[in-house]
């Protein structure tokens, strides 16, 4: 029953998260600009999307609409049915900038304890073997009582996934999450990410330009236009399960939709 | 290795310059270059001052004079954050604030000492109250800059995680700009101590500036001396103090 609707061709029948009619403008020095027009979007509970667009087509800006950390200027997210107007319980954004993400003043363990500790059930124990779980996951069990800065960039990227993921989300929100980190530790945490998602029953929304990324990590594409950012089309992803770094990406499959959403891409540029 | 070395080589270059201009001081007078009644050898201030460290007649103005700047500082330093806290988080409060702020922060603070004497007397709590006019304002200030320019992404993990305003305020907005208040802290503990002693000198009764306006009107020239090198002395260890207490609250700040 787990993951039926990741398959590669399912329509979401029950939608978990809606995007209706999302469209931003914002106000800039007298001139409006608008980021985003009339998206509509579905994803299913235990569904890999991927939102990909040429830079600057409000990829973005659709993302922290959906986290709930900006207000759409027309249209609404729903989760479970309900308007989000704030970040709602059981989703988690994913920050680009892990470096700035982290708190410099707390350790790795206490960074990670942030993301639930304001659950009034959890007793000291309770979230020190919580957060010694997470950190495990990311394979970082032994750094703990480190600080961030003390860490590398990738290691530092996996404190804030580990962080996401102890908040125990059913939405995972991702904006562009390895685009700062080197192509060896892109392809490790792509890995660790696509592990934790077949792990649980995680929904996935990610944002980024890097198409290989997409077609690796998802089952489904939402290909954006230029800016404004509209819904081109959503592609779905034939690329069987489990994927495999080095394989998955020489799979005729893997090829075609490169191809296609690469073509796409530039033809809109 | 290396470094601990160099870190010495430049530590004895400033001493030896101390000992060095002392040793000419002490030259000066005893040439008669400077009237020797109004300013005694160093080594006579040094041997007033090592008779005065060992006796009760110190330690009763000293103490008296840091509990008073210790009272209107530390209270100082708690309404200055969270009033700051206040005005930078709260828009509506900063309108109601601000103005007021700006027309009471460019007064000079000594102005202020001559009514306040009337107010509430030469006693403590003047004193107390004028150290945390004095200091409030530097705190005040830095935290709402501090506030207004606190990273807003870690505003967004706040949100994320789903943190209340106390929550945001206490555990992400007040410790990301700790920093930018313990810079305020340290101008004000400066204009604390500047101020504490001031009333002292016009009050005349008890703590260091009282002792050292005493001994320069009965002529005693040797203490007054002493007295002076003794607020110079209480001025170092202060900042030490906070140069320690900041090395440990902000250790991650320059690791960033």
């Amino acid at each position: 029953m787990a993951r039926t609707a990741a398959g590669p061709a399912a329509v979401p029948h029950s939608a978990l998260l809606s995007l209706d009619g999302l469209g931003k403008t914002f106000a800039a020095a007298g001139a409006e600009v608008e980021a985003i027009r009339r998206v509509d979007l579905s994803v299913a509970a235990g569904e890999f999307v991927s939102i990909v667009g040429p830079s600057g087509c409000g990829k973005s800006t659709l993302l922290q609409i959906v986290a709930g950390l900006l207000a759409p200027s027309a249209g609404e997210v729903r989760l479970d049915g309900r308007p989000i107007s704030e970040p709602p319980e059981g989703m988690v954004y994913l920050f680009q900038q892990y470096s700035r993400s982290l708190f410099p003043w707390l350790t790795v363990e206490e960074n990670v304890a942030f993301g639930f500790r304001h659950a009034r059930d959890s007793s000291r124990r309770a979230a020190a073997s919580r957060c010694a779980r997470y950190l495990g996951m990311v394979g970082l069990a032994d750094f703990g009582a480190r600080y961030p800065w003390q860490l590398s960039g990738g290691m530092q990227q996996r404190v804030a996934i580990a962080r996401a993921l102890a908040a125990q989300p059913r939405v995972l929100l991702m904006d562009e999450p390895f685009s700062s980190v080197d192509a060896l530790t892109r392809l490790e945490l792509q890995g660790l990410i696509l592990d934790l998602w077949a792990r649980g029953k995680l929904t996935v929304l990610l944002v980024t330009h890097d198409v290989e990324e997409a077609v690796y990590l998802s089952g489904r594409i939402a290909l954006l236009s230029k800016r404004p950012g509209r819904l081109v089309e959503v592609f779905p992803n034939p690329l069987p399960h489990p994927r495999r770094p080095v394989e998955s990406r020489e799979d005729a499959r893997f090829l075609a939709l490169r191809h296609e959403l690469l073509s796409r891409l530039l033809a809109s540029e | 290795m290396n470094g601990a070395r160099e870190q010495f080589r430049s530590t004895a270059l400033g001493l030896v310059f101390i000992a060095s201009w002392i040793a000419t001081l002490e030259i000066a007078v005893r040439q008669q270059w400077v009237n020797r009644a109004f300013s005694p050898f160093p080594s006579q201030i040094a041997g007033q001052l090592s008779e005065m460290l060992g006796s009760a007649h110190v330690l009763e103005p000293l103490a008296s004079t840091v509990g008073l700047l210790g009272a209107g500082y530390l209270s100082a330093c708690l309404v200055g954050v969270l009033l700051g806290l206040l005005m930078g988080y709260n828009r509506n409060a900063y309108h109601l604030l601000e103005p007021s702020l700006e027309m009471l922060r460019p007064i000079p603070k000594p102005a202020l000492l001559p009514p306040l004497i009337l107010l509430l007397g030469l006693g403590a709590p003047m004193k107390i109250v004028i150290v945390f006019l004095g200091a409030v304002f530097p705190v005040l200030i830095n935290t709402i800059q501090g506030v207004r320019f606190a990273d807003p992404v870690l505003l967004d993990v706040a949100r994320t995680f789903r943190r209340g305003v106390l929550g945001t305020v206490f555990r992400v907005i007040l410790p990301a700009c700790l920093p930018l208040i313990l810079a305020g802290m340290r101008v004000s503990l400066g204009l604390g101590l500047v101020l504490v002693v001031l009333a002292e000198m016009l009050t005349g009764a008890h703590g260091l500036g009282a002792q050292l306006v005493d001994a320069q009107r009965a002529f005693r020239v040797q203490e007054m001396y002493a007295w002076t090198v003794i607020l110079a002395g209480l001025g170092l260890a202060l900042a030490l103090i906070f140069d320690w207490v900041e090395a440990r609250l902000i250790f991650w700040s320059s690791r960033r």
